[in-house]
């Protein structure tokens, strides 16, 4: 949804051009605001998947379907593993060390990239030829929540990636000062937010209840 | 007369009037809102409720709008050039005015869930019938087979339990002069309960959009006397063999 | 846009709720409602998140919370539901979207040997209502929020009990998250629930109670005066308590067994979203006219506007309320003639034609005093508010240097109390 305009606005206003109230308003200020509106939108955001968790809550009850655990728990521990390299980066932003910052990124999309083709070629079985997932998103109510579900929080890997791959690119043009760097800051506080949904996903959609066996197609 | 706000006079006359208001909006209230027929023992409890709503209803708004208009008699400009009287509040009074509603609420919570459970608990030796609605007609079916589509005749003085399904999109089980609805919902077996205690013809009307009939989708009740009813099922079950035989 | 494009391609019939499996059957012209209201939903969010951040982070020096104008506590109030329960129906249409065009089954059931593999349609409605019933505060708080801010300007009063007032707004807002059961108090859920959700629901009474007894203490005293705005606060007052107290007795389950999705309802929705929006929203409308145009309305138009619009109003809310209990269903348009209610409703449709008109005459109003109106001054209410110490229409510039708040917004009739605003004292 609005995953990409609040913090790439935020990135802009780094660079610090026109604003109705600038001559006023100095650059600790801009970031306190934009650091409350990057909260604001998680919490908007809480409730996006809060509503998809209690869809999953609701028609699922105390069943899931039979996912593959071990795909499931490779992918997690994966976008676990992101999330420490992209504290790296971000750490190495604050310290100016821009080489380190620029492979902990590029770890860090990496990582993402191998969740989220793990997700899309073992549960969704978009790549029959290597796997043939099991589930379809038509067949019950247990595809079509995992597909919603893995779907939101794959569209916000996505545009997480994409986050990365900007900062990574103005990084590279010099755009950033270890006291200025509001977008790295920015970005990595979004890669932590959607590490911490999946978090909740993951038990939703691998761990809690009883298997049902799916039958009939 | 005393301008002054805090005057007792002022209080003493707004109470009156409050009283005075109270019973003229409530019989009012009452009058102009007139309930269809009463035909089940539900119903009256229902209708009990109702009314003692409409006399909380009377106070609240003889409370509120007394005050108002006397101070729009009383409080107003006028010739004066003065400002009001300069108070920013009272404590003591947000905190009465917060707490009697509070107790009021859990009052009235009390009642209401007393009462839902009257008119939601299930009567014995109940006859079931089951109800499908289905894109634009009601399906009955009674415990001993008789079917009937778009006509439920029920026995007078009987308990009830519909039990309700849906073949394709939401309905609602309403006949008015039963008061209590509840949705027939597909995927779900939902149930409500009457006890009949007059008879008469009456309308029960899909009451959730259903699609292009949903308006006309409605269907005859009839609560006859036991006889009746005995007779008009067994008429029924002769012509429902004669189809089965034709075939 | 794509609500209107809908309308071509088949629109929807299933009324503004769009209940599946119904929403789920008919036209296309489904889809685009869907992505009309995901769209829309967008745009509350991200507007919500602009107004939190600029009350929370950007008022003026000297501007402490409940210093800030009454009014700004309603937007923080309506702000709070925006950005959050919008997310709701922003998935559940989205949902809805995808089993239409993918046959997603989250909604419809699907039956596989006595077994629902399928969805629930019951999980739409509580998605839908759990944003939709806030949604109601979202259009209300903040015409409440104008009754608060107009009555002390026109009673020379401050506000009885700002911080209450404030605070019960942000109550009226978090009660508003645990009430949407009451829409589904009929729809076959868990008995249980009807219980939990009759308590909460007339719990919103009491923070609902204390603004109506407040607002009593604000004029109280007073020194009233009827101009337009007032008349019409005075008139939000009035409908928007037909509107309020016609909610307990839908509130509570047993009665609303009989009442639920009848024109009881739509009479009570009706006087509270007209008491609690359109009327205020005319009150801003007189009031902030002069600021925005820096000419005066015609006074004898909005009167008349007023004296057609109110008591028509109220014929039209009880009338609607009296063919309700008499069996008349809401969202349908035809109704059976045998009910009896024929001579209720005709009544209902004078009334809608006299609130028609008397609108026209405010838009009449609102165009030709744009051009002949007297002139109005900076301050013609003589209110304490920031924005009437400033010349009419608003220059481009509000402050030529930055401001600071000295006062209390609402001081009146306090001798030598100082201004709200003081311009150029930006520093401490």
């Amino acid at each position: 949804m609005a995953a990409s305009t609040t913090p790439m606005k935020a990135a802009g206003h780094a660079g610090a051009h026109d604003d109705a109230h600038a001559p006023t308003e100095t650059y600790a200020e801009r970031l306190r605001l934009n650091r409350l509106g990057m909260w604001l939108f998680f919490i908007s955001e809480a409730f996006l998947f809060g509503a998809l968790l209690a869809a999953r809550f609701y028609l699922w009850g105390d069943t899931r379907p039979d996912l593959d655990q071990v795909v499931g728990l490779i992918v997690t521990s994966v976008l676990l593993l992101s999330s420490a390299s992209m504290y790296i980066a971000d750490t190495a932003a604050e310290h100016g060390q821009w080489r380190v910052f620029s492979v902990a990124a590029w770890i860090t999309m990496i990582l993402g990239l191998v969740f989220l083709f793990g997700v899309m070629i073992f549960e969704w079985g978009l790549f029959p030829s290597i796997y043939k997932a099991h589930l379809t998103p038509w067949d019950s109510k247990y595809g079509a929540v995992v597909f919603a579900m893995t779907g939101m929080h794959a569209f916000h890997v996505i545009t997480g990636i994409a986050l990365i791959f900007i900062m990574w690119n103005l990084a590279r043009k010099r755009r950033f000062t270890p006291e200025r760097h509001w977008g790295v800051e920015a970005s990595a506080i979004y890669w932590h937010y959607v590490d911490v949904v999946w978090i909740f996903f993951y038990p939703a959609l691998y761990l809690i209840g009883s298997v049902v066996h799916l039958t009939g197609h | 007369m005393s301008k002054s706000s805090s005057d007792k006079r002022h209080f003493i006359i707004v109470a009156v009037l409050v009283v005075v208001t109270t019973v003229v909006m409530g019989i009012v209230l009452n009058g102009v809102l007139e309930l269809p027929v009463a035909a089940s023992v539900q119903a009256h409890t229902v209708d009990w409720l109702f009314r003692v709503h409409m006399w909380l209803i009377a106070f609240l708004f003889a409370l509120v709008s007394v005050f108002m208009v006397y101070s729009f008699v009383v409080f107003r400009r006028g010739k004066r050039q003065d400002e009001g009287e300069h108070f920013e509040g009272n404590t003591t009074l947000e905190i009465l005015w917060t707490a009697l509603p509070l107790v009021a609420v859990a009052v009235f919570a009390y009642i209401g869930v007393v009462t839902l459970n009257t008119v939601t608990s299930a009567p014995p030796d109940e006859m079931v019938i089951k109800v499908e609605g289905a894109q634009w007609l009601w399906n009955f079916t009674y415990p001993d087979g008789t079917l009937s589509t778009n006509e439920l005749v029920v026995p007078v003085d009987q308990n009830l339990t519909m039990q309700m399904s849906s073949k394709d999109v939401i309905h609602d089980f309403w006949v008015p002069e039963w008061r209590v609805k509840e949705d027939v919902v597909p995927g779900l077996t939902t149930t409500v309960h009457y006890t009949t205690d007059k008879t008469g013809e009456f309308d029960m009307m899909c009451n959730q959009v259903c699609g292009l009939n949903h308006t006309l989708m409605i269907a005859k009740v009839k609560v006859v006397t036991q006889e009746e009813f005995a007779t008009w099922q067994q008429a029924q079950l002769v012509k429902q063999d004669l189809q089965t035989a034709s075939r | 846009m794509t609500l209107l494009l809908s309308a071509l391609v088949g629109g929807w019939d299933s009324g503004w709720t769009m209940y599946p499996p119904l929403s789920l059957q008919g036209s296309v012209g489904y889809q685009f409602v869907f992505w009309s209201v995901f769209a829309i939903g967008l745009s509350s969010i991200l507007g919500s998140l602009n107004l939190i951040a600029t009350i929370l982070l950007m008022r003026p020096k000297g501007m402490s919370m409940f210093r800030m104008p009454i009014f700004c506590w309603a937007v923080l109030a309506t702000s709070i539901i925006q950005l959050t329960a919008t997310q709701f129906i922003g998935i559940d249409f989205l949902l809805l979207s995808f089993e239409r065009s993918l046959g997603m089954p989250i909604f419809n059931p699907m039956m596989v040997e006595g077994v629902n593999m399928g969805g629930e349609p019951l999980l739409h409605q509580h998605l839908f209502w759990f944003y939709s019933h806030p949604a109601v505060y979202v259009f209300v708080l903040p015409g409440l929020g104008i009754i608060s801010e107009l009555l002390p300007v026109f009673s020379r009063k401050p506000l009885f009990g700002y911080r209450w007032v404030a605070l019960s707004s942000i109550a009226i807002a978090l009660v508003g998250f645990l009430v949407w059961g009451h829409h589904m108090f009929t729809s076959g859920y868990q008995p249980y629930l009807r219980v939990a959700f009759m308590i909460s629901t007339l719990l919103v009474a009491v923070p609902t109670g204390v603004k109506f007894f407040s607002w009593l203490g604000t004029m109280w005293g007073g020194r009233l005066t009827f101009p337009t705005p007032m008349l019409f606060t005075l008139g939000s007052i009035s409908v928007f308590l037909i509107g309020g107290l016609s909610g307990p007795v839908l509130a509570t389950t047993t009665t609303d067994l009989f009442l639920h999705d009848t024109y009881f309802v739509v009479g009570h929705f009706h006087a509270t979203i007209f008491g609690g929006f359109v009327f205020p929203f005319f009150a801003a409308i007189y009031f902030w006219y002069p600021k925005i145009t820096g000419r005066m309305y015609n006074e004898a138009l909005g009167k008349w506007h007023f004296w057609l619009m109110t008591p028509a109003f109220w014929v039209m809310s009880i009338g609607q309320m009296s063919v309700g209990v008499m069996g008349m269903r809401r969202h349908i348009a035809d109704y059976d003639a045998g009910l009896g209610i024929a001579t209720g409703q005709l009544w209902i449709t004078l009334a809608g034609f006299v609130i028609a008109f008397s609108i026209l005459l405010m838009i009449y109003n609102l165009f030709s005093s744009a051009e002949v109106g007297r002139v109005a001054g900076a301050n013609p209410w003589k209110s304490r508010s920031p924005e009437w110490q400033i010349a009419s229409p608003v220059p481009d510039i509000s402050y030529p240097a930055p401001i600071r708040v000295v006062g209390e917004p609402y001081d009146y009739g306090l001798l030598g109390s100082p201004n709200y605003v003081a311009v150029g004292a930006g520093d401490d």
